[in-house]
């Protein structure tokens, strides 16, 4: 999105990385932080955080705002983000286009939502009020999928862009979750590219993913595999230059591995950027 | 028939997928909502879900309970993991606060070892004094201008990342592997706290440390504090009560020391 900075190519920060952070030696160019990790009283993590943003731009990524869900937002929850975001001044703040609570109860999980018009209104209605409550546009970020739903009315990249317009708020494209979905769902991967409404694109995750007997499964355990790269091509000849994230959650590797990804996400743009204003 | 609402879908779907962890559960109903080439293909996908809720939460739980896990060994642990999910799903945005009644939970578990539930217990201590609030820790320093007769009513402040604990089993050595389940029952006090490093530690006290330790926590001036050892000569109490305290302040569990007006 044109009003956010093109912060380059990051990494998300995870616990076992923490050393680095405090001997100085995590270098990249931003970090995204889990928001829910941070909202403690006091102790490590604080520190870490501290430390991180002396070393690169942050960002606030969120797992459980809820904002497809039918529970009132929890207050207490955008009170305790509001501080972070007051007192750690990140780059911009995101969350996922998914619901993940019911009934009080959360599945610690990004769980679809069926694309309808009603869905539409009721999420875009929500993401204004956060974005009322924390005074800033969010992102928002479409999610990996195993199931879809017979209600649906629409493919995911019109509920996406639908959302977005409605809310005025910013899209977080996940490259990884638009392949994967699109190998369970079996959509155009490019077409989902082509009609998400490109000014409104403010960051892009890249990931890896595992496959499952005929499923492909958001893990963020492994490296990003050759057909996510390629679609991360495709994404910046349409979008241009977006401030780039590497997720990885699990077996994760050292840190110069990880960053060796956000290097290598870095090389691709500049490929791809050259190529496309040679051709232009 | 109308379309099923937002709400129906999501109802639905936690039936299916959260309410009894470990055991298939689709809600009728659902089915007909996913797609699916047929009912196996939408079972699959459905079970995707299912199965990453049990299993992420197993091992938050996992790592918040190593101990706990580790005794109970893997078969038990997970049983008794999807037990506590079915009676105590998450109910914090923050899935650090997924173990707040383990402890509760085991205790009222007739089968298992009551012992589990008091190392629970200092686990979960453990967790919530990791990210308890900061506090600088007072030094020796603080205490070296205090002159003699301002000891008896000076006052103490504990950080906030320190926390005691009664069990009816000595519960450091099960954490430390020193005892299995069969250990056999003992009063034991334990304090457990975050150094200034933020490593967490935790220590068993004897009744006198233990009695001073909740009076001082309570406010109490250090000569009530030192009536704690009232049971012995008056020189070893105030020899013991000065060695406790030095100790305290070592281990950074003070944050303020309150002269007399
Ligand atoms: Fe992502």
């Amino acid at each position: 999105m044109s009003l956010l900075p093109h912060l380059g190519h990051g990494v998300g920060l995870r616990t076992v990385h923490y050393p680095q952070v405090l001997d100085g030696t995590a270098r990249a160019d931003w970090f995204e932080l889990i928001s829910e990790n941070f909202m403690i009283q006091g102790g490590r993590p604080l520190q870490i955080l501290e430390k991180a943003r002396e070393l690169a731009p942050i960002v606030f990524h969120g797992v459980s705002l809820n904002l497809g869900g039918i529970d009132p937002l929890r207050q207490d929850y955008l009170a305790e983000l509001d501080l972070l975001i007051r007192h750690f001044a990140p780059a911009w703040v995101s969350d996922h286009l998914c619901w993940g609570a019911i009934g009080g109860h959360f599945a610690h999980d990004l769980l679809p939502l069926p694309y309808t018009e009603e869905t539409v209104r009721h999420v875009a209605a929500r993401i204004r009020h956060v974005q009322d409550r924390l005074g800033r546009r969010i992102l928002v970020e479409n999610v990996s999928s195993y199931i879809s739903y017979s209600i649906s009315s629409m493919p995911e990249w019109s509920f996406l862009s639908a959302v977005a317009e409605e809310a005025d708020c910013g899209i977080l494209l996940d490259i990884n979750n638009i392949y994967v979905s699109a190998v369970n769902h079996g959509f155009s991967p490019i077409e989902y590219l082509c009609k998400v409404p490109a000014e409104r694109v403010g960051q892009i995750h890249l990931a890896g993913h595992s496959s499952q007997g005929d499923l492909l499964i958001d893990t963020h355990d492994h490296p990003v595999p050759a057909t996510v790269w390629r679609l991360y091509r495709e994404a910046l000849r349409k979008f241009g230059a977006v401030s780039t994230l590497v997720e990885w959650d699990d077996q994760i590797p050292s840190f110069d591995e990880l960053i060796a990804e956000a290097h290598h996400a870095r090389e691709i743009e500049g490929e791809v950027l050259s190529a496309s204003s040679i051709s232009a | 028939m109308p379309a099923p609402s937002l709400h129906d879908v999501q109802r639905l779907f936690w039936q299916s997928v959260a309410v009894r962890p470990g055991r298939d559960s689709i809600a009728p109903g659902f089915l007909g909502l996913v797609r699916g080439r047929d009912d196996s293909e939408r079972r699959t996908r459905i079970r995707v879900y299912s199965d990453a809720y049990l299993l992420r939460l197993r091992d938050v739980l996992r790592e918040d309970f190593p101990r706990v896990a580790a005794l109970l060994g893997t078969d038990q642990f997970d049983q008794v993991v999807e037990n506590y999910l079915e009676e105590f799903p998450s109910d914090q945005p923050s899935v650090r606060h997924l173990g707040r009644v383990v402890a509760e939970f085991l205790r009222h578990r007739e089968e298992l070892p009551k012992c589990l539930a008091d190392l629970a217990e200092l686990e979960w201590a453990r967790i919530e004094v990791f990210d308890a609030p900061d506090a600088a820790s007072a030094t020796v320093a603080d205490l070296i201008s205090v002159v003699a007769d301002e000891w008896p009513d000076l006052r103490f402040r504990v950080i906030p990342a320190m926390q005691t604990l009664r069990a009816q089993y000595p519960v450091h050595q099960l954490w430390s592997g020193d005892e299995s389940l069969d250990v056999s029952a003992a009063q034991t006090s334990l304090r457990v706290w975050r150094k200034d490093d933020y490593e967490v530690l935790h220590a068993p006290m004897d009744e006198r440390e233990s009695a001073a330790l909740h009076k001082m926590i309570a406010g109490e001036t250090f000569a009530l504090i030192c009536e704690s050892f009232g049971d012995l000569a008056a020189a070893q109490a105030a020899e013991e009560a000065s060695g406790l305290l030095a100790r305290w302040i070592e281990d950074g569990i003070i944050c303020r020391v309150d002269r007399p007006d």
